[in-house]
């Protein structure tokens, strides 16, 4: 029988963890308001629903933002299972604008408008995975790291298949699948890494290794097979094969969300385990691997893979999935890289990768309602009908390639101005290879990158294209996602001085 | 000599071990789920040999009481509305084999290592037992655990919601 007084310390606990966690009580009410509007009166008017959606996510945001205010130094809460730090709730707040952004997007989509089902189940699954995915980034503790994780998980395997055609459910179950698999590893991982520390804890392995660094096979294995199921859920070689599917199979405006949300949510789980556990100094000693060469091996691969397969992809959609394949190996880049330095270089990047991937996808949801089609082909001629989505897209494509003067030139400079200081401080060569690989790569972008624009300007339709018109409140969002990336080009010090109140030691 | 409790531990081992070849080799659908049951009763068995009351007693209910139950039904059902039996059959049976034999030596390797095994025996790994293990159990869940069990309420509710909208049918408009 436990204590009386035991019991009251543990009541203490949640009563001071308590008032740290609004963000999240915020989005669980909202999705049980989604779903009983929905069984009320989501027949008759589902805006109520979008707005009901839109309401608790906006609610969110402002705690978020009041915490952000308010949180000085990071917190330790529920018995160390959830720190919330700056780092966290800068990422909080990301991840809600983000979602605010996918329901926007949603709202421009053909499929929603036309078959008017399915606006409470998928507005309750989308704020059930932003939850997680704030839960992700502010875990410290392995079962609430699963947790956050699988929440996620379930929710994206649900909404890949909102189609609701043959495709769209082979795609979804090809997910499932997969997932499935990657979490089984994964698990099975977490379990022998709690036989050996006996601690769910994301403790410090260089203090138990020999050394300071060495571990034996057995321990490697472990943190190799969680690392693998976060591989998976990032799509990180050799893990990336599901991506282009499940992207292609999925309405667009989910897909720019599978593309962002769970992405950022993976690679900051991804920074805190390597970050806390110190994996990037353990070498396991019988085969003498080095953990942070094999990342960044990882990291290179992906980056080779992407870039290449995307070159010869037809479909927009599937050219966009490798491509988000590709910038999670940049982002993979900058987890290696664990300086100061290197953590406001992915925090940068992450921001303006949200700008530019939700742009590009706008605009690809516009093409597909204009065209029919996401392939790269039917878009010929539709420079001459849509003027302004086409110039807007030139503007995107030239920043996700990473050439001034965009936003998108910036992040990468910055990173591989990181990477090149690493390799100075450390000596070790697989800097040195990281950044030439990443160079080289950025010319294949361009390639692919262009091939959209190319079709939309120099090729001629054969039928006359209807033009395709943005009303107001289509401009203003387009406009509030390409001026970002022109001001941050000249004025990055704007993101800077709020990236640079997170203070990197005491994450 | 061995007692009572290795012969036991051994004899449930090897209960599941072919109750899970079984299921593998057959070829008819439902005796492969008979054999599923067999195979989940018998790790059900090695959690109460190891001290596992409660995970043992979750097993038999959850998995060999519920799952397999649906599985079972799920088989009946589907097969009458065929008129004849599924057959399951084996594809890349040797790359398989190999597989799993290549998994096989890598566990055996982790396994035999001195420091798993000491970790294993570490009295500190032992959880302190204070009265019964389900009465423990709750307390623990409603306060160190907390969070995650509010979080796996919220998880079962929305993922319910959104696997019945999934597999609704399509001109069910009521």
């Amino acid at each position: 029988m436990l204590l009386a007084a035991d019991i009251s310390v543990y009541i203490d606990e949640i009563i001071r963890s308590l008032p740290l966690l609004t963000t999240e009580y915020t989005l669980v009410l909202s999705i049980i308001a989604i779903i009983v509007m929905d069984l009320l009166f989501g027949k008759e008017n589902p805006q109520l629903l979008y707005m009901a959606a839109t309401t608790g996510l906006l609610v969110a945001l402002i705690a978020s933002i009041n915490d952000w205010n308010t949180v000085e130094g990071p917190q330790n809460i529920f018995e160390n299972m959830i720190r919330v730090n700056r780092l966290s709730l800068f990422l909080s707040i990301l991840l809600i604008i983000a979602t605010l952004l996918t329901i926007l997007i949603t709202s421009f989509e053909k499929p929603f408008k036309e078959e008017k089902k399915g606006e409470g189940e998928y507005f309750s699954l989308l704020t059930l995975i932003t939850l997680g995915s704030i839960l992700m980034v502010k875990a410290n503790h392995f079962l609430m790291f699963f947790l956050a994780l699988e929440t996620v998980s379930m929710g994206s395997y649900l909404i890949a298949g909102f189609k609701f055609d043959r495709k769209g459910s082979e795609g979804a179950m090809k997910y499932v699948l997969f997932g499935a698999f990657a979490s089984a590893i994964m698990l099975y991982g977490i379990s022998l890494l709690y036989g050996y520390t006996n601690s769910f804890g994301f403790i410090d392995l260089t203090e138990i290794a020999a050394q300071g660094r060495q571990i034996d096979f057995g321990l490697g294995f472990a943190l190799i097979m969680i690392i693998s199921g976060l591989f998976f859920k990032i799509s990180i070689f050799p893990f990336h094969v599901w991506v282009p599917d499940v992207y292609k199979a999925a309405p667009t405006s989910i897909t720019a969300f599978f593309s962002i949300v769970p992405k950022i949510a993976g690679l900051m789980m991804m920074f805190n385990i390597v970050n806390r556990m110190g994996i990037n100094d353990l070498e396991i000693s019988s085969i003498s691997l080095h953990l942070d060469e094999m990342l960044g091996i990882a990291a290179i691969f992906t980056l080779i893979v992407a870039n290449f397969s995307a070159i010869w992809q037809k479909s927009g959609k599937r050219m966009m999935a490798y491509s988000s394949i590709s910038h999670a190996g940049f982002m993979m880049i900058a987890i290696l890289s664990l300086t100061e330095m290197g953590l406001y270089a992915l925090l940068f990047y992450i921001f303006i990768y949200i700008l530019m991937n939700y742009g590009v996808f706008f605009i690809l949801i516009k093409l597909e309602n204009a065209t029919g089609s996401d392939e790269i082909s039917d878009f010929k001629g539709m420079g001459k009908a849509a003027p302004v989505a086409s110039t807007a897209l030139v503007i995107l494509m030239i920043s996700l390639t990473g050439l001034p003067p965009t936003a998108g030139f910036t992040a990468k400079f910055i990173l591989f101005t990181t990477v090149w200081e690493n390799f100075e401080l450390s000596g070790q060569y697989i800097y040195l290879f990281l950044l030439l690989i990443g160079l080289g790569i950025s010319v294949v972008a361009l390639f692919y990158y262009l091939r959209i624009p190319y079709f939309m300007y120099f090729k001629e339709s054969e039928g006359k294209r209807e033009p395709v018109t943005f009303n107001l409140f289509e401009l203003i969002f387009l406009l509030f996602l390409t001026t970002p990336i022109f001001l941050l080009f000249f004025q990055p010090d704007w993101l800077f001085d709020v990236i640079n109140s997170i203070n990197f030691a005491s994450n | 000599m061995l007692d009572a409790g290795t012969i036991a531990v051994y004899s449930f081992a090897v209960i599941t071990v072919i109750s899970a070849l079984f299921v593998l080799i057959t070829r008819h659908i439902l005796h492969a789920a008979f054999g599923l049951l067999v195979c989940l009763l018998g790790i059900a068995g090695l959690y109460l040999l190891a001290g596992a009351e409660f995970l043992g007693v979750t097993q038999l209910l959850v998995y060999a009481g519920g799952i397999l139950v649906l599985i079972i039904f799920g088989i009946m059902l589907t097969n009458r509305a065929d008129g004849k039996t599924i057959k399951a059959g084996n594809h890349r049976v040797i790359p398989g084999i190999l597989a799993g034999l290549a998994i096989f030596l890598l566990f055996t390797q982790i396994y035999s290592q001195s420091s798993f095994r000491d970790s294993l025996r570490s009295t500190d790994n032992n959880i302190p037992l204070m009265g019964h293990p389900v009465e423990s159990l709750g307390v623990e869940i409603m306060t160190r655990y907390l969070l995650p069990f509010e979080l796996i309420a919220v998880i079962l509710l929305v993922i319910l919601v959104g696997s019945l909208f999934i597999s609704k049918k399509e001109n069910d408009t009521n």
